[in-house]
């Protein structure tokens, strides 16, 4: 198994690990702005009466 | 009579064991109802796959090509992605994004529960599975079968029968793995924080745009995502836009019922012995376990560092369901959470993780689909 071991590769995996963290929280945390905004651009009517 | 039994001589050793992996699958589906809507076709499809020159499959015989059942499936619905696409369409209207919409700052759980599946992309690396079939097997950690599928299959990985093994059994596995690897990374006073619900009214205009504009962002930001966060959007404007109640229910259930039994028939195409039967196999399955560990660690200890700077503490518990399995994860949560306590309900919060865990899944699927295809 161990002979197949690619040091190239593996000295690329923790730009992949670390952009990879980073790119999944940058969209997501774009979400979570856009559903802030959502909420209080667009509030329920129920609530206010 | 020598003609009539020649196949018997064609059984190897590989095919029985095939035959007894494929009886296990039935038997956990029927008997430990672990996931039973693919085990079962999966467990029945690697017994019709694994019959000596079987005609379910592609079979080259005196020099002919005769095409099987299975990988005309294959090519028609997994090779081109159509078929976890069509079933990402079915689970988005069933998703409520209500928990989630009301409470949004549970979609940062979801991402740093996304850890297991680089983690193991590296690990996999390591062990001298190469850049494509690493990051294949990493995406077992998206705890999500679809991404699963279309991950692996874009990469062309050899691995995929087992992945879609490994990546449905740990799904259904998450009420055994998750909680003492949740107890290992917590103590117990972190585990009985209370976090009081707050019920917050979400407009429908906003359960509306949400799918749309997630769609948008996401395919602006992680373009190789945006098939499946799309199908996984559309399913779930059809649920909220309340005008299309026929086509939300047939989504839901007869074209995700349809989709299922099809796709889970077959992925075993791709468990023939002489793909399936191999040490890699075994250290597939594994890694799937690490990948979950991983994504468990990876989201309860995101809430203990929330937990520094935050006033209103949240209990670590939350982020373990920001992986994908939904709705075992957060049920596994809330659960844990009564038994520390019964009068500590963690569901809603859970459930917001949870399915920010869906989406976070898809959006990680797609940048390792982009970072991994620069570095081949």
């Amino acid at each position: 198994m161990f002979n197949r071991f690619d040091l190239d590769n593996f000295l690329q995996t923790p730009r992949v690990v670390l952009l990879g963290m980073l790119g999944v929280f940058v969209a997501l945390l774009v979400i979570y702005v856009s559903i802030l905004l959502l909420n209080r651009v667009f509030r329920d009517k129920k609530k206010k009466d | 009579m020598a003609d009539i039994f020649s196949n018997v001589l064609e059984i190897r050793w590989e095919m029985v064991l095939m035959w007894v992996i494929g009886a296990l699958l039935i038997w956990l589906a029927i008997s430990k109802d672990m996931e039973p809507t693919l085990l079962l076709p999966m467990g029945f499809g690697a017994i019709l796959a694994n019959l000596p020159t079987s005609g379910a499959i592609t079979q080259i015989i005196n020099g002919n090509t005769e095409e099987g059942v299975l990988d005309v499936l294959f090519n028609a619905g997994i090779a081109n992605e159509l078929f976890p696409l069509l079933l990402f369409i079915g689970i988005g209207a069933m998703i409520d994004f209500g928990p989630l919409l009301s409470n949004p700052k549970m979609l940062l759980f979801g991402a740093a529960a996304q850890f297991g599946i680089f983690f193991t992309f590296a690990l996999a690396v390591l062990l001298g599975f190469d850049l494509k079939d690493a990051a294949s097997i990493g995406i077992i950690g998206a705890a999500d079968g679809p991404t699963s599928i279309f991950v692996a299959n874009y990469f062309n990985s050899n691995y995929i029968g087992a992945i879609i093994v490994a990546a449905y059994s740990y799904m259904a596995l998450v009420p055994i793995i998750q909680p003492p690897v949740i107890r290992l990374f917590t103590t117990k006073k972190e585990r009985l924080i209370k976090m009081p619900y707050e019920q917050k009214n979400v407009s429908t205009t906003v359960r509306i745009l949400f799918p749309i504009i997630t769609t948008a962002i996401v395919g602006i930001l992680s373009p190789r995502s945006v098939a499946l966060v799309g199908f996984l959007m559309f399913g779930n404007l059809l649920r909220e836009c309340k005008v299309l109640r026929l086509l939300s229910e047939s989504a839901q259930k007869e074209l995700a019922n349809l989709v299922t039994i099809l796709l889970g028939i077959t992925i075993a195409s791709k468990m023939r012995y002489d793909l399936f039967v191999r040490v890699d196999t075994l250290i597939i399955i594994l890694l799937g376990l690490v990948a979950f560990t991983f994504d468990t660690i990876g989201g309860v200890l995101f809430a203990k560092l929330i937990n520094l700077f935050a006033k209103k503490k949240i209990n670590p518990m939350v982020g373990a369901a920001g992986i994908s399995a939904f709705p075992m994860s957060s049920r596994v949560v809330h659960k844990m959470g009564l038994k520390e306590d019964p009068t500590n309900f963690l569901l809603m919060h859970a459930a917001g993780a949870n399915v920010a865990g869906q989406i976070a899944s898809v959006v990680a699927g797609g940048v390792m689909i982009s970072l991994v295809e620069k570095l081949i």
